[in-house]
């Protein structure tokens, strides 16, 4: 049965020349017809067209910087997303369009107003929505080899276990030091590697915390600001853009995570300050 | 004794009286450690993070020498 769908992969595939090289290339449509015509879904089409040779096209681009083996490493993959909130959606979306194969978000929270500004997938029409759930039909919507977990619910400590399972990075997009603090234990816990982000206004900081390394308990602990267990951006507040940098720079490293290409942050507090462009390293 | 501090924007901000530059080269008492240094420059202790001197990460009473680089990073948690 492979070998008949490696051989209309054969048959059905065009050349394109790509990032110095020349790809035999596999349209969606006939993705999507193979996948009906056999015992395979349209994700294990995929990898089995990089597993012998052939790009599907909606990852011709990727094909550059990670190879088609660190493709196909990012389908075979699960990574999970701790809010769905300004980095949270900006990061599934990204993990999407990347091939993360399965991408699990958890959330308690519906959209409202004051998201519109930086939060991927809130839109007028999905006001009071849930979060998870919009970003659920809207990465299906994007990439059909992506299997999506929604959880409606809020992460703590007797349900990350769980949550963490199968995961191969977790992408911490939580707005709260208490929570960052138990979802760093769950990980360590579940020995996967915890991919932290945090945002105020113009300002970002981001790590990538691998199990028995040490994490945010080695950073001075904030006073709070406003609220306790939270930080200056109760007095910024968040633009649209220091979020999406931040989501983009924590799925940078899920993406050298699963496929060992590149130096991540381990052992180090990347702080970006947008407003100068000045940066600071903190070596742990 | 003198310094340079580098200060986050949105913590500069929050300097009471506001600091004239995000980026300072400052004159200051032998024996001033980094929490006299917080004070000295208004902001608001509890909104400071973490602060580094020469590149490395320093304690609140880490007591500050002539010529050193100081980088005061703010606390943040927004997600």
């Amino acid at each position: 049965m492979r070998q008949g769908i490696i051989e209309a992969m054969r048959e059905s595939s065009h050349e394109v020349s790509e990032a110095g090289g020349v790809y035999r290339c596999l349209s969606l449509e006939i993705q999507k017809e193979l996948a009906s015509r056999s015992d395979l879904t349209p994700r294990e089409v995929s990898i089995l067209a990089l597993d012998n040779g052939f790009i599907p096209l909606k990852y011709l681009k990727n094909i550059g910087t990670i190879g088609t083996d660190g493709q196909a490493a990012l389908l075979r993959s699960k990574v999970l997303v701790v809010g769905a909130g300004g980095i949270g959606g900006n990061a599934a979306e990204l993990l999407a369009r990347m091939g993360v194969g399965t991408i699990a978000i958890v959330d308690p929270d519906v959209f409202e107003e004051s998201n519109l500004n930086r939060q991927d997938f809130a839109t007028e029409a999905s006001l009071g929505l849930s979060k998870v759930e919009v970003v659920s039909e809207s990465l299906e919507a994007i990439n059909c080899d992506v299997t999506v977990e929604a959880h409606m619910l809020e992460a703590e400590g007797a349900n990350l276990a769980g949550l963490i399972e199968g995961a191969y990075a977790v992408i911490d997009a939580l707005d709260s030091i208490d929570d960052r603090l138990l979802l760093q234990k769950a990980c360590r816990d579940g020995n996967v590697v915890m991919i932290h982000g945090a945002i105020a206004g113009s300002f970002i900081q981001a790590m990538t915390i691998f199990p028995g390394d040490p994490g945010l308990e080695s950073l001075s602990a904030p006073g709070g600001g406003k609220e306790k267990s939270r930080g200056i951006e109760t007095e910024t507040g968040n633009p649209a853009t220091s979020p999406a940098l931040a989501a983009a720079i924590q799925v940078q490293e899920a993406i050298k995570v699963i496929t060992g290409r590149g130096t991540a942050l381990k052992r180090r507090m990347l702080y970006l300050d947008l407003d100068d462009w000045t940066f600071e390293f903190i070596e742990l | 004794m003198e310094i340079v501090v580098k200060v986050a924007t949105i913590l500069a901000g929050k300097a009471v009286p506001p600091l004239p530059s995000t980026e300072l080269d400052l004159d200051i008492a032998d024996g001033t450690d980094v929490d006299a240094l917080i004070a000295e420059l208004g902001l608001p202790g509890v909104l400071v993070g973490s602060v580094t001197v020469n590149k490395r990460r320093s304690s609140r009473d880490h007591v500050l020498e002539d010529g050193d680089k100081v980088a005061i990073i703010p606390a943040i948690s927004g997600g």
